[in-house]
């Protein structure tokens, strides 16, 4: 199948990145010790709290940017990306808020690669690991609103003001 | 800055490239390097410029106050990656253009004027092409660089000064797009009074008043 989710990311152009949306998954418990053994290559988040691919993709670029500048405040860029999309520098208090929990049905999954083959091959191995409906058409995140407004501390003024979205990127961006 | 940016315009403290984040279209705003001032005190100096820039950005928005949002901040390269709104115009040539509505606009202006400082953030910079007009009629702010919190009523009249010296230079014989302007800042500003009896002082002390007498 072919992979349609791309995110294209001008600063780093030799790093080739896609997203996989899953719904109605089954088998969170088991992808979470997957996880914890380290035999999943793919970064896997809960969508209650990504608002769209492209909030998705400003943490991506900022965790990328840590890495290329050595930077980083973690330890793989993989969890620089949660790091990067929580407002907190916790790392444990981050997966809590984006990772997967025993009940997750909507997932994220990231996955990074320096070539398309390398992240197909990644893909590949995901789908069979992912007990799940793979949504391969619309890009509308099943985020939940409320939850959103209180991780990101969004008040009903600065959502007015702009989308949701631009309330979540410039708080993720200027977050030291 | 990717290689796909085309430079379109320089001040005094950095280049402005227009370019895209993900395919939108952005605007890289690099801070130069001062080679005249020491190192070190040049790199402790632009990285608080820079999260002066984004914090006044935020809380411009935090009050309610339209401005782009930030896509990237790039602490190595001085470099902020901010949303180019293309579907506006800056008011200076909203003005020009006598355009229909342009009084509702100066209003609407001074609203959000109100707003920010209400919320003790100065500006800093306030002319007529640090505000963009959207389509829909909505002002948007921009170009933080220069801006500060402070409470100070001499500090709030003194960035209207600014303003209204701009404006008048500006755009000659349109006092009553200013005075609009004021209209809207009323509004939205419970505290204007103390503003505009400083902003009369301050007035008279200005450039080449003599402040004998």
């Amino acid at each position: 199948t072919r992979l349609l989710k791309w995110l294209q990311l001008e600063l780093h152009p030799s790093k080739h990145v896609h997203y996989t949306v899953f719904r109605e998954v089954t088998n969170a418990p088991s992808l979470l010790s997957l996880i914890k053994s380290g035999k999943c290559a793919s970064l896997l988040l809960d969508e209650s709290n990504i608002v769209s691919p492209f909030h998705l993709g400003v943490a991506i670029n900022k965790a990328l940017s840590a890495e290329a500048s050595g930077k980083m405040k973690s330890r793989s860029v993989m969890t620089e990306i949660v790091l990067c999309l929580s407002l907190v520098n916790g790392i444990s208090q981050s997966l809590n808020t984006f990772g997967l929990k025993p009940d997750t049905t909507g997932i994220i999954a990231v996955t990074l690669g320096e070539s398309e083959e390398e992240v197909q091959r990644q893909v590949d191995e995901l789908r069979g690991q992912v007990k799940g409906t793979v949504i391969a058409e619309d890009d509308s995140f099943g985020y939940v609103e409320r939850e959103v407004c209180r991780v990101y501390g969004v008040t009903k003024e600065e959502q007015l003001v702009d989308s949701l979205e631009g309330a979540v990127v410039i708080k993720i961006a200027t977050k030291i | 800055v990717s290689t796909q940016s085309t430079g379109i315009k320089q001040g005094a403290e950095g280049r402005i490239y227009e370019t895209t984040f993900m395919g939108r279209p952005c605007l890289a705003k690099v801070r130069f390097k001062k080679a005249y001032r020491h190192p070190i005190l040049d790199e402790k100096l632009t990285q608080r410029r820079l999260t002066q820039e984004c914090r006044s950005i935020q809380k411009g928005r935090a009050l309610g106050v339209r401005t782009p949002t930030v896509y990237f901040v790039d602490q190595n390269s001085s470099t902020i990656y901010l949303e180019y709104l293309r579907d506006s115009i800056v008011l200076k040539d909203f003005i020009d253009q006598q355009s229909d509505g342009v009084v509702t606009v100066c209003e609407a202006v001074g609203r959000e004027l109100g707003k920010l400082h209400s919320g003790d953030l100065i500006h800093g910079d306030l002319t007529t092409s640090n505000i963009l007009i959207m389509t829909d009629g909505t002002p948007v702010i921009i170009d933080f660089g220069l801006s500060t919190t402070s409470a100070l009523v001499e500090d709030k009249g003194v960035d209207l000064y600014v303003l209204e010296k701009a404006f008048l230079s500006t755009h000659p014989s349109c006092e009553e797009l200013l005075e609009a302007i004021w209209v809207g800042y009323r509004k939205s500003y419970s505290l204007h009074k103390k503003i505009f009896v400083k902003l009369d002082e301050i007035r008279l002390r200005g450039r080449k008043r003599s402040m004998v007498g």
